[in-house]
């Protein structure tokens, strides 16, 4: 599926088949976000579980005289595009490739040279009034969908963050089994990656009580430290620093210790997820974030392990089971 | 000095963005008596209500209470804790500096390579970055550095507050600390409308707490209170050197995040004037200020940003002159005292 | 047309000090609109009664500008920025000041005085022709604020002039408002000529707080491609008002981009499908307000954005008002 941002609908369906059978309520918000409610007992007070649905991609900027397609993008390293296939949403989705000259006529000098997006073009094979009957500018491309195993792990495009939307409906499912005080709100959020409109605005509307993100985050390979990110395998990541909740943390953590879920702590100032917009909305509400550690963010490889998604999936379902009227109160009562 | 155990008081406290609820403390039991509410918001803003009984316009007065400082990132096997920045801060003051770590306000000291060790030139001419800066709280190991500086501990300054020399002062985060002590003295008097003081969190990340502190109450108009870049020294040209110590409160025109209400600003150096307070101007257009966020609350809100000079802020030991903060105090009393209705549409 | 993008690009206004703008804007729209105010955070409001959903039009009167921050002993002004100033294109420029006073603005030239060498804004300075810090003071103050000297020329169908951001936009929507048959209008449209939109999208984000529209749309000006050697961006002067697909800071609705684009051809009005990747307009505060906004945005292709030549096309500026006018009416 593929969702670049501002077309979350396509998405929609899937999202409303899967969790129909799991939520009271579904709803799509015009901004392109969607949302569903399954209700607690008492249900006096709601948590608002996000993730993204949109997903990297770029923006046809031009069309050339033979018929390639010039691209923009503020989301891609361009260093990973040359020699990729790529999917067009034009009147009908088509593939391209984007190809660069051969090796062999490339100087020295020029192969250390990384390129920038506007030297890139896309290849469909078609001339320009084949193309233009299919494609226009600001159509939008996202990668090709490559889904592989790699051993035990798991790779495609666009894990970031549709593991999330992902986690979220799995939550759902467990949640019909689950005694909850709290309704839960799962909220599909659109344009994470680019101006979280999303996630301002459905917290305007949803008026959640607290809420927790769930994205992806670093994970550790060559030339990533294990010092500045997680690890595959290792569990979950819950976020820690002065822009997430105190309290909700430590009810997340006590949750993972008291079950014995393995997780890792993931120590920055903003978490550079819907968590930092959601927390200012209106009066402002307490957020929490737990990523699943991911390699190659932003490529057609992403990469994470099924074990951590599982042990997510598990951590938040009983997370939402403990939560009681104790902890509500330490949330809120220190105002 | 008038204050100086409370200013003394809020600049010891420990209130790196993110946890600044020993400040609250002190402030909440500073204020008590003199409001009518107190309150607080998912952030840990600090919110009093005064003069509910008035009409008229609704007037802000905000301080942020949080300091830069570090985070607690990583612990090494041999319990070294690596960090990173809380806020903005130059490298160049982290080394050879002491802190204090974490809710267990654990004493440590970030290390600095002894230059008897340091390679000729290459090593001594060249800065240390602070990601590879590490922090020695005296741990034997990964384990015991974790009991006492769990992951994401934060971390501040080591210094205390104390007198430099007849009239100046020296510690740390008067960055926003005198802030938050003018405010509260201003809350002992009471004025001709409703005041809502909002002593905000998180400013030094991103001017977060003013956003929802000011979305619930709203006023009309606002000052916010800080302590400013002074760089009155040497190596500085003149026309960068911001403001003076000195030279009296700074009143903004334009910083990094907004120009501040022309009619406001009129009347309140008109009122400098009359009363003969001295004032000078903020000469560079640097830093921002939590009255950038509360100017666009809902339909808007007319701001000023009023501020002590203050030099070397964002580092381990700042310094301010009493004069400047008693000018200051008393130049936002008289205007707040001199405020009319018709303060909309004529100076005085 | 062009009388009055010429009579806009002669007022004075950078950000915050947009009255002279703001009367000139009241006196071309008094008796042609329901009713005309001014907002409470200084935001100029024109209401068009219409029985359908809220438009909120948008177009900024900022223009961007300097600020004086110091005067020094010999009465040469050291200043500041407002908005985004392109360095590069500050260094030559003559500066009107609001109260009419003129300078010129060159730099610390002992490192290399042919050329420009290090474009700091402090390594910059005005002279206004004082001899001494004492006359200077006679003249301006700290925080008086300037902008490049209006210099308005036409040559055929185009216009070089400083300001045409957001000027030809303000032009745009008086215009439009001109043009409207009241009988046909469809939208509640209120024509908002916002303040602060260089230095933060600033008046946009309160009105949009305060009006809360169902659509917003911005007009604006963006960066033309058509000049030697330029970043490749498919927007080419007289070819049409741009509908805007993305920017630096959003994504268009896809409804407000597809509606536009169903007006367009409707009527025949050529058009250009916007794609860029730096600089937004008033519409990315708009979308974010509340619930949410359906966004998106007609702009004038424009080359040399922010210096004190920026060159557009009439025939755009026409087709624009033209676009719009068809939007808003049945």
């Amino acid at each position: 599926m593929s969702a670049f941002p501002g077309e979350e609908s396509n998405v929609h369906d899937l999202i409303k088949r899967e969790i129909l059978k799991y939520a009271d309520k579904i709803n799509s918000l015009k901004t392109g976000s969607m949302f569903a409610i399954k209700t607690g007992s008492p249900g006096k007070c709601s948590i608002m579980l996000d993730a993204h649905i949109d997903e990297v991609g770029a923006i046809v900027s031009g069309i050339t005289e033979e018929g390639f397609l010039r691209i923009q993008s503020n989301f891609i390293d361009p260093k990973i595009l040359p020699g990729s296939v790529i999917v067009v949403h034009g009147k009908k989705e088509i593939k391209g490739v984007i190809g660069i000259k051969p090796f062999h006529l490339t100087s020295q000098e020029d192969l250390e040279k990384a390129f920038r997006i506007q030297e890139l073009f896309v290849d469909c094979g078609l001339n320009k009034k084949e193309i233009e009957e299919i494609v226009s500018i600001g159509d939008s491309i996202t990668f090709s969908p490559s889904f592989s195993k790699i051993n035990e792990l798991v790779s495609n495009k666009a894990l970031d963050d549709r593991i999330g939307a992902y986690v979220i409906i799995e939550v759902f499912k467990r949640l019909k089994r689950i005694n909850h005080i709290i309704n839960v709100i799962g909220h599909f959020a659109c344009q994470e990656e680019f101006s979280a409109l999303g996630a301002i605005t459905s917290t305007y509307v949803l008026k959640p009580d607290f809420a927790i993100a769930i994205d992806v985050t670093h994970a550790s390979s060559p030339n990533v430290s294990q010092k500045h990110s997680s690890e595959l395998g290792k569990g979950p990541t819950v976020f820690i620093g002065p822009s997430v909740d105190r309290v909700l943390n430590k009810k997340i953590i006590d949750t993972a210790q008291k079950y014995g879920i393995p997780f890792q702590k993931e120590v920055g100032i903003l978490s550079g997820t819907d968590a930092t917009y959601i927390q200012i909305v209106e009066k402002g509400i307490p957020v929490g974030v737990v990523s699943i550690p991911l390699r190659y963010m932003h490529t057609p490889v992403e990469v994470v392990d099924p074990q951590d998604v599982e042990k997510t999936i598990n951590l938040l379902s009983l997370f939402i089971q403990e939560v009681d009227a104790s902890f509500l109160e330490a949330l809120y009562g220190e105002y | 000095m008038e204050n100086i155990e409370l200013i003394q008081k809020l600049s010891n406290a420990f209130g790196v963005s993110g946890d600044e609820r020993e400040v609250a403390e002190i402030l909440r039991e500073e204020i008590k008596g003199d409001v009518e509410k107190i309150k607080s918001d998912a952030m840990g803003n600090l919110i009093a209500l005064k003069g509910l009984d008035k009409s008229g316009f609704k007037v802000m007065l905000n301080a942020h209470m949080d300091e830069v400082g570090l985070i607690v990132t990583s612990i090494d096997e041999k319990g070294f804790l690596s960090f990173k920045k809380v806020g903005g801060i130059d490298d160049r003051v982290l080394l050879g500096k002491r802190v204090i770590v974490g809710e267990s306000k654990m004493k440590g000291v970030i290390g600095a390579k002894a230059i008897h060790l340091q390679k000729k030139k290459d090593e001594v001419e060249k800065t240390v970055e602070s990601d590879i800066m590490t922090i020695d709280i005296g741990a034997k190991n990964k384990e015991e550095a974790e009991k006492f500086a769990p992951l994401g501990s934060l971390v501040a300054f080591d210094t205390k507050f104390e007198k430099l020399n007849e009239k100046y002062y020296i510690g740390k985060a008067f960055d926003d600390r005198l802030g938050c002590s003018i405010v509260a003295s201003l809350l002992k008097y009471s004025f001709n409308f409703p005041v809502i003081a909002l002593f905000s969190t998180q400013e030094e990340i991103g001017l977060r707490g003013a956003i929802t502190g000011a979305y619930q109450y709203t006023p009309d108009m606002s000052i916010t209170v800080e302590g400013t870049i002074s760089a009155d020294i040497p190596e500085v040209k003149e026309h960068l050197k911001c403001s003076k110590i000195g030279q009296g409160p700074v009143i903004t025109i334009k910083d990094r995040t907004l120009i501040t209400d022309h009619k406001l600003r009129e009347k309140l150096i008109y009122t400098a004037k009359k009363q003969n307070i001295p004032y000078q101007f903020k000469q560079v257009i640097a830093g921002g200020t939590d009255s950038s966020k509360i100017q666009l609350t809902k339909s808007g809100v007319r701001v000023l940003t009023v501020a002590v000079p203050v030099r070397y802020i964002h580092s381990p030991v700042s310094l301010f002159y009493q004069d400047d903060y008693e000018n200051t105090l008393k130049l936002l009393y008289e205007f707040l005292n001199s405020l009319k209705e018709e303060y909309y549409g004529t100076v005085n | 047309m062009e009388q009055l993008i010429e009579k806009l690009i002669n007022a004075f206004g950078p950000s915050s000090k947009e009255e002279a703008v703001k009367e000139l804007i009241k006196s071309e729209l008094e008796q042609k609109v329901d009713e005309i105010k001014e907002d409470k955070f200084g935001n100029l409001v024109a209401h068009v009664e219409g029985s359908g959903e809220k438009l909120l039009v948008a177009a900024h009167m900022d223009s961007i500008g300097v600020i004086v921050t110091d005067i020094d002993k010999n009465g040469f002004l050291r200043i500041g920025e407002i908005g985004g100033l392109r360095k590069s294109f500050l260094v030559g420029q003559r500066i009107l000041f609001e109260n009419g006073i003129e300078g010129f603005v060159y730099y610390e030239d002992k490192e290399s005085n042919w050329e420009v060498k290090d474009q700091k804004i402090e390594k910059f300075f005005v002279d206004i022709g004082a001899y001494s810090k004492a006359k200077a003071k006679e003249l301006v103050q700290i925080g008086t604020e300037g902008i490049y000297k209006p210099n308005f020329y036409k040559s055929d169908r185009r216009i070089i002039a400083p300001s045409l951001d957001d000027r030809i936009g303000c032009a745009v929507a008086i215009q439009t408002i001109k043009n409207l048959k009241k009988k046909k209008i469809k939208y509640n449209t209120y024509f908002v000529f916002t303040v602060q939109e260089e230095v933060g999208v600033k008046g946009s984000r309160t009105s949009s707080y305060e009006i809360y529209p169902d659509i917003g749309i911005s007009l604006d000006v963006t960066d033309a491609g058509d000049t030697p050697e330029t970043y490749p961006v498919s927007l080419n002067l007289g070819e049409g008002p741009t509908i805007k697909v993305m920017d630096g800071g959003m994504i268009s609705s896809k409804y407000v981009r597809d509606e536009l684009v169903k007006v367009a051809k409707k009527e025949n009005i050529p058009y250009q499908l916007e794609v860029i990747s730096k600089g937004t307009t008033d519409a990315y505060a708009m979308q974010t307000t509340k619930a949410g906004v359906l966004s998106g945005s007609i702009s004038i292709s424009t080359r040399y954005i922010h210096t004190g030549g920026e060159v557009a096309d009439l025939g755009d500026v026409e087709n624009a008002v033209n676009l719009l006018k068809n939007f808003i009416e049945k």
